[in-house]
């Protein structure tokens, strides 16, 4: 009887037992940030689970007199759960992933700047668009605002895909 | 990551199981038809969801796929003689139609109507296409037959295949709604299988390899768009339907006739991974069919005799790490069909999701496995029928496309992504 090859024996359920047990990676550093007030009540409410480190954030709007040019805006303020306002540039630095959810129907315009905050500093992005029963017209505006400012974008119909995929993520 | 309990109840197909009973809502291929070529041709045995069963076609050319074993004293009705309107076990002579009910009982007297209190479980089996369909499900609940494009153009226009893979169900089918793979393990195919090269879309694969992705959910399941730059500013777009519970359509290239998979559980360990060629508007040509039955594109070359890949895990997938050094397959491995079926078995039998490093460029698999998880709960807690039950669901397919920045490929593309009779597909 010839003697299985490497493939069929390294594939057996038998084996899979044998693979090293150890965790395989750090912790990611993941940032979330809430584009609209309905996005912010989601996050509100996955905040309290336990994450691996994910920080949940909220948009409060562009920082004002950043260097002196009210004109133009480079940067965000952001509250986090705590109710502590943070600037966007400030979360940035180390993040593996910055994760934008918004409602669809909004037009979040500034989410220009997260997108290219993170295209500057070579950060991944991520937009979820909840539709939670919002029409194709509404769907179709807020996946506009988001598609030059996100490398991947989804379009949920239920709330509940955020924490399924941040889950995923190992946020 | 996904958490244990969660990869059991996807991964678990057997009767009983949430997921079990999801696939048990819908026509599932079953066997090739030419595996039962004639009226009473030898018996087929046939593993589906962990059940053993035969398959038969009768004097009348009806179809059966019923419980392997005799009910008498358990022996396999594959040794079975297939003659004169059933299946009879040579053991003790009795005999069964299509529906799996006893028909002859030799040892009692026929007055005694014994034979009337024995059946078998039965399901139906339904040829449409080059495929024979079965549904497992209540027989109260059937749903209306299947209606694939694939399955349902003229026979000249279309080829179907199947070859054993020996893993889960799950992770061969999130090979196929995984496009960021393609640009790696694919790579060296896109200029050299028949079936592939030439198109004018490729050239954007080939430049670009790290697309955009935006995954958008459809009645029956999913639609997974990757974007990359073409010209003047403008995306090109190859878009994936993906039909609850398994079924994809690789986006298609140039005037190629247009493929894709099922994946159908045999049991927790394996799966039927089943491939289809098709052209909405013309005949294979010779050269086509060959190369298909040569085992390129997304088809196999087999074992002879069997439908297990010439290339296995018993001798290594024939691994070529010439062919890997000098550039012509990524993998080392020849084939997309088995690039692809290599690569999942290696992961074992059912992978550990719980190790796992998702990325964000992954959420098609995540949304995935979210559909499957909602709907086989749903079906369980409050008997909702899934997705991709409903044949409205089934007449899709994918799009290759090139669209302005700022269109939605859901919207812009409509029409592109319906099956429409004698309408040519959207390709680059």
């Amino acid at each position: 009887m010839s003697s299985p090859s490497d493939c069929a024996r390294a594939a057996t359920a038998e084996e899979a037992r044998y693979r090293v047990d150890y965790p395989n990676s750090k912790p990611r550093t993941s940032k979330i940030v809430a584009m609209d007030d309905r996005a912010a009540a989601i996050t509100r409410d996955l905040e309290t689970a336990s994450w691996n480190g994910a920080r949940f954030l909220s948009l409060i709007g562009r920082t004002k007199g950043v260097q002196g040019l009210d004109s133009i805006p480079l940067d965000l303020d952001l509250r986090d759960r705590s109710g502590a306002v943070a600037r966007l540039s400030k979360e940035l630095p180390g993040a593996d992933v910055v994760v934008m959810i918004a409602s669809a129907g909004e037009s979040p315009a500034d989410a220009g700047i997260v997108g290219r905050s993170c295209a500057a500093r070579g950060i991944m992005t991520t937009g979820i668009i909840v539709e939670a029963g919002a029409s194709a017209e509404e769907v179709e505006l807020t996946l506009e605002t988001l598609r030059p400012n996100a490398r991947m974008l989804v379009v949920a119909s239920d709330a509940d895909y955020v924490a399924e995929m941040l889950t995923a993520l190992r946020a | 990551m996904l958490r244990k309990e969660i990869n059991d109840l996807l991964t678990q197909t057997d009767a009983g199981t949430p997921m079990g009973e999801m696939y048990r809502q819908y026509w599932i291929p079953a066997l090739l038809a030419e595996e039962l070529p004639e009226n009473d041709c030898p018996p087929v045995r046939v593993k589906l969801l962990g059940e053993r069963l035969i398959a038969f076609r009768d004097t009348d050319g009806k179809y059966g796929l019923i419980d392997e074993f005799c009910p008498h004293r358990g022996a396999s009705l594959w040794f079975g003689r297939n003659e004169e309107h059933g299946l009879r076990c040579p053991y003790h002579g009795w005999k069964f139609d299509v529906t799996g009910q006893c028909i002859e009982v030799p040892s009692e007297p026929t007055e005694s109507g014994f034979c009337e209190k024995i059946k078998l479980a039965g399901y139906p089996l339904v040829k449409i296409g080059d495929v024979l369909w079965t549904y497992m499900g209540a027989a109260e609940q059937q749903p209306p037959l299947p209606e694939w494009e694939f399955a349902t153009v003229p026979a000249e226009q279309s080829f179907t295949s199947k070859r054993l893979q020996e893993c889960n169900w799950l992770q061969a089918m999130e090979g196929g709604i995984d496009s960021s793979h393609v640009s790696w393990l694919h790579s060296g195919d896109l200029q050299r299988d028949p079936l592939f090269k030439g198109a004018a879309g490729n050239k954007y694969n080939q430049q670009d390899k790290m697309p955009v992705f935006e995954v958008t959910e459809s009645d029956g399941g999913l639609y997974i768009g990757a974007r990359r730059n073409a010209e003047d500013g403008k995306y090109y777009w190859r878009i994936t339907p993906w039909v609850m519970p398994s079924f994809t359509m690789v986006p298609p290239r140039g005037d190629h006739p247009m493929h894709g998979h099922f994946w159908i559980p045999i049991d927790d360990h394996n799966c039927w991974a089943w491939s289809y060629d098709y052209h909405p508007v013309r005949a294979l040509t010779g050269e086509e069919r060959q190369a298909m039955q040569d085992g390129k594109g997304v088809h196999v070359k087999y074992v002879p005799g069997t439908y297990r890949p010439a290339a296995n895990k018993d001798n290594d997938y024939l691994m070529d790490r010439e062919a890997q050094r000098r550039g012509e397959t990524f993998s080392g491995i020849t084939g997309i069909g088995m690039q692809d079926a290599s690569i999942q078995e290696s992961m074992g039998p059912i992978v550990d999701r719980t190790k796992e490093n998702l990325v964000s460029t992954d959420n098609g698999i995540i949304m995935a496995r979210n559909r499957l998880r909602k709907a086989a709960m749903e079906l369980k807690d409050k008997g909702v029928r899934p997705p991709g039950v409903d044949p409205v669901h089934q007449k899709v397919r994918s799009a290759a496309v090139i669209l302005p920045p700022d269109k939605a490929y859901k919207d812009a593309c409509k029409e592109d992504l319906m099956a429409r009779p004698g309408v040519r597909q959207s390709s680059v």
